[in-house]
């Protein structure tokens, strides 16, 4: 019967910690039910083994080994944030088995060792229902705020400073459990350690919490960047319009000039420089029919945005846009991919002397993929941030720096890969992006890694 | 290296020339054989070797387009410039594979990078390897090896010819095979990285239906970049 109770309750503690684990943590790979349930079950059936041999230590060590594998195993996340994670949920467990114990001394004599099955069960199925609850209060706490998604993919060393409050947690409550199972204590020993016990609590629903907001912050911070980002987009798209309106003004202001100077040459009879005076108002800006780069008239109006920017800075611009292999991708997925890479492209080949930018899209036929390369000379070599990105270069820090992490997060839609390289013989940048080709109803390409 | 010019203009044909010649002879590089045409008749009836090609879109007679596709059809490998002057969207009217667009006039370091791209290809296309068997010794081509997996201490060579069993160990092949192009994956799997379909943390998938080979987990970050290298290097 005994064994019963403790499969019942190891099964319990598999259910919380899947609960818990699917509620923060997002899923490496889209598995059926019975998988995660069948390696849940499995491991806590590990830590069951290793309780029944009754070492409280290697007991919380298995714990703690079972829930880390497993997070790692189903479930994004660096290292330092499973771990963290993965701590102070083993410290909710302990705190939940001590508090059990302190007041289990009143009406049963367990730290006698006698254990009855009614003193065990009260234990076992008390504690875990305490874990169990203190779990619910968190997760409701997070409900609604949580993105899942998740942010920096390197670990970060405060994340590993911060599991040192649960490890400490978790130590001091063993090490209570382990003097309860020996001496009985009076009512204001029980009272004392309850106390520490609850501000140990507290600490570390304190540390989740503040982890927890941070980490919703750097998204907010982020989107908020994105934001900025769109609106200085947006600004400058209604400057170089307004700027098009006045050129269109000028040109239809002077066009009666124009006609009449033609008309003069003509009555006079000098038709040679009549042609000239027409070709060079042919040449004109205002009547000058942009060039056809693709055959997408988004990308077309931005690469012929970027190129009359290069032109203007002395850039050598060339852009080589082969058919199907850009438009698969949804309008603002090619503003993000091309407005951003082409925006820091011919920025920095502007700061060079024989400066250029080169774009190549291709189309892989017979892997369903489209290749893009964007290419730009540099004036002295990139500065990584230490975290695989890139620093940016421009002045204005705060409403930069966010160009890449916005390709990034466009080219997730299409299962995609980007790579970014810094070639020093040439001093030249690349960035090459492979993204599975759409067809249909927009569903993602069933692939496995690519 | 084998390279024809194809342009109506004798002007034109005489600067891409002069060019690449300048080319070859600053990158200290065996002279090419130039041949120049001015119509796509006439190098049509050429049955020389070719190497690269360079056309002009709209010339007398057969246009630069046509005769793109007839060269294609006859040599699989020509890689084909298509220089132009058109300011439009060309790439819709192709119905060949065309290895760089270039506008007139030519931008000569934009034709140089070009060239240095085409050659690195070129020399991918023409590297080959001798597959030492019982049966005796057989030249291969680069991209005709798919991957090289050992198997129940034999060595198989997998290519597109069918397989091939090497009296050489893994070692020699690990050590021979072109790193740009080749990656060890797994102990027993070395693969041609152009024959990639897809991969995950512990298979790559092959063009071939029935070849995959295994991937070791601590390979996979490693593998995944050489990967994308290898693709960026051949785009």
């Amino acid at each position: 019967m005994i064994y019963l109770i403790h499969i019942m309750v190891f099964a319990f503690e598999a259910y919380i910690a899947w609960q818990f684990q699917s509620s923060l943590f997002q899923e490496k790979k889209e598995r059926s039910r019975i998988t995660y349930f069948a390696v849940y079950l499995g491991g806590f059936t590990l830590a069951m083994c290793a309780f029944l041999s009754k070492i409280t230590w290697l007991n919380l060590l298995v714990l703690f080994l079972v829930h880390f594998l497993i997070a790692m195993y189903f479930y994004h996340g660096t290292i330092s944030k499973l771990l963290l994670l993965t701590l102070i949920q083993i410290s909710f467990m302990a705190l939940g088995e001590m508090l059990v114990a302190v007041y289990g001394n009143h009406f049963y004599q367990i730290s006698n060792g006698k254990d009855t099955l009614l003193s065990y069960a009260f234990h076992a199925i008390g504690s875990k229902l305490l874990y169990w609850f203190i779990i619910r209060i968190l997760l409701i706490c997070i409900k609604g705020t949580r993105d899942k998604r998740n942010f920096g993919n390197t670990s970060n060393f405060y994340e590993y400073g911060l599991c040192l409050v649960p490890l400490g947690s978790i130590i001091i409550f063993g090490s209570v459990l382990d003097v309860l199972w020996l001496t009985e204590v009076s009512f204001w020993q029980e009272a004392r350690i309850v106390l520490c016990a609850a501000v140990l609590v507290c600490m570390n629903v304190l540390i989740f919490w503040i982890y927890d907001r941070h980490q919703q912050m750097m998204i907010d911070i982020n989107n908020l960047q994105l934001r900025l980002q769109g609106e200085e987009a947006d600004n400058k798209y209604y400057h170089m319009l307004n700027k098009q309106n006045e050129d269109m003004r000028i040109l239809r202001h002077d066009i009666k000039n124009h006609l009449l100077a033609i008309k003069g040459y003509i009555v006079e009879g000098k038709t040679h420089d009549g042609e000239i005076y027409i070709d060079e108002l042919l040449q004109s800006k205002g009547l000058l029919t942009p060039k056809r780069w693709c055959k997408d008239p988004l990308l077309n109006t931005i690469i012929q945005r970027y190129y009359d920017i290069c032109r203007a800075h002395a850039v050598n611009f060339s852009a080589d846009i082969r058919l199907n292999s850009t438009e698969f991708l949804q309008p603002m997925d090619v503003v993000a991919i091309f407005g951003n890479l082409l925006d820091n492209a011919s920025s920095a080949a502007s700061m060079c002397e024989d400066g250029y930018v080169e774009i190549d899209c291709r189309v892989d036929e017979k892997k369903h993929e489209s290749h893009i390369q964007i290419i730009n000379t540099c004036s002295q070599d990139p500065v990584s941030d230490g975290k695989g990105q890139w620093s940016t270069t421009k002045q204005d820090k705060g409403k930069h720096g966010y160009g890449l992490k916005s390709v990034e997060n466009a080219i997730t839609h299409y299962n995609g890969f980007l790579k970014t390289f810094y070639q020093q013989n040439d001093k030249t940048f690349h960035v090459f992006i492979i993204l599975h080709i759409i067809t249909g109803g927009g569903s993602y390409s069933e692939y496995c890694d690519m | 290296m084998n390279i024809v010019i194809c342009d109506d203009d004798p002007v034109f044909c005489r600067t891409l020339g002069k060019y690449l010649l300048d080319f070859f002879k600053e990158n200290r590089l065996t002279k090419p054989e130039i041949r120049v045409f001015y119509n796509g008749e006439d190098l049509l009836k050429d049955r020389g070797k070719m190497d690269l090609a360079f056309l002009d879109v709209v010339m007398t007679g057969i246009s630069g387009i046509h005769t793109g596709k007839y060269l294609k059809e006859r040599y699989p490998d020509l890689l084909v410039f298509i220089v132009t002057s058109f300011s439009d969207y060309l790439d819709e009217a192709m119905s060949f594979n065309v290895y760089r667009y270039l506008s007139k006039p030519v931008d000569k370091a934009r034709l140089y990078r070009n060239l240095h791209q085409a050659l690195r290809t070129v020399a991918t296309v023409n590297r080959k390897y001798a597959i030492e068997t019982k049966e005796g010794v057989f030249t291969l081509r680069e991209r005709e090896i798919i991957e090289v997996e050992a198997c129940a201490r034999k060595v198989i060579v997998h290519t597109v010819k069918g397989d091939y069993h090497s009296l050489k160990n893994m070692q020699y092949w690990a050590d021979t095979l072109n790193h740009n192009v080749f990656f060890r994956t797994h102990r027993s799997f070395i693969v041609n990285m152009g024959h990639v379909k897809a991969f995950d943390h512990a298979m790559v998938l092959m063009d071939e239906q029935d070849l995959n080979a295994y991937l070791t987990r601590r390979r996979y970050h490693d593998f995944k970049e050489a990967y994308l290298l290898y693709v960026a290097s051949t785009t």
